[in-house]
């Protein structure tokens, strides 16, 4: 019914779904390989009262048009795929990506996910897997009698056997590289699938072609900035007090309105 | 589907709250135009022909 209500709405809702991205950053602060969001705004349409008017006369000259806004909406929720911060764990199945990168994960239905967060653990055959339980590609199978794992900068795996001083090398991870990693589509479980916007995964090899490098022993930690955080949870708080405020002088100056008829 | 967990209701608080500020708001509105249209009534039933 009355535009300036229904702006000053479309403000407080923008406000609310910043603070929903806010409170699920700061809820995954410690969770292994999160990457933090973001909300984006736009302006809504605007609405034309006269068009771009010509002055006739000699020197013709024109007026630009008269529009009014009619709100604000949500444009999008952006990824931002910055490196969180590593923490040593001294586990020798934990691996942290330090650059570009991420781990391929084979899900039970076929299709192939991507992570960063690299605490795997080994499955009751030796093989590479998340918490879950999903395998990581290659399918790297440690033998049972193996020991000292080890899990190089660039990739390779390799196990010492016993009876021999020699580390025999088992295979080598590869990592996926997107164009446009935000985006990616996450689907929970700290997994991503690739979607057209990402573009196609660019598989190599870790410290090739630009892939960041493994770092064995340790893990990446979410890459929330509490402070940011914070500070922004600020100012939606006061942009949702002004367009409540807003809102209560809509309604205010309906009900003046009202009462101009005794 | 995630065990131990509940969907709760996807009510929006704002837009309901300024939808029913919009339909009180056009209520008091139409109510006022009623009783004016009375006070037109009365008039005219009541002192349209009154000698002055």
């Amino acid at each position: 019914m009355d535009p300036a209500l229904r702006a000053a709405a479309s403000g407080m809702r923008a406000q609310q779904t910043r603070q929903e991205v806010i409170a699920n950053n700061l809820a995954n602060v410690n969770t292994t390989g999160y990457k933090r969001s973001r909300a984006n705004f736009e302006d809504l349409l605007y609405q034309t009262v006269s068009g771009p008017q010509v002055i006739g006369g000699p020197a013709a000259n024109t007026l630009p048009a008269v529009q009014i806004g009619r709100g604000v909406r949500l444009a999008g929720v952006q990824k931002d795929h910055a490196q969180g911060s590593i923490e040593t764990t001294q586990n020798p199945t934990d691996i942290a990506i330090e650059g570009d990168g991420f781990f391929q994960i084979q899900l039970p239905s076929g299709q192939i996910a991507y992570t960063r967060d690299g605490k795997l653990q080994l499955s009751d055959q030796g093989v590479l897997v998340t918490a879950e339980g999903n395998p990581v590609l290659p399918n790297i199978r440690i033998p049972a009698q193996a020991s000292a794992l080890s899990i190089g900068p660039s990739g390779i795996v390799s196990v010492m056997r016993a009876g021999s001083s020699v580390p025999e090398e088992l295979g080598r991870i590869e990592l996926a590289r997107f164009t446009n990693p935000a985006g990616l589509m996450a689907m929970g479980q700290n997994m991503y699938t690739a979607t057209p916007a990402s573009g196609d995964a660019m598989v190599s090899f870790p410290q090739d072609e630009g892939t960041g490098r493994l770092m064995q022993g340790s893990l990446e930690m979410s890459n929330v900035e509490t402070v940011t955080e914070m500070v922004d949870m600020i100012t939606t708080m006061r942009a949702y007090e002004l367009t409540s405020k807003s809102i209560k002088t809509s309604d205010d100056m309906l009900q003046i309105a009202n009462g101009l008829v005794r | 589907m995630i065990q131990g967990a509940l969907e709760s209701s996807n009510v929006n608080a704002i837009e309901s709250l300024t939808d029913m500020i919009d339909t009180v708001r056009a209520y008091a509105d139409v109510q006022k135009s009623i009783s004016v249209m009375d006070d037109i009534r009365g008039i005219a039933a009541n002192q349209i022909g009154k000698p002055v």
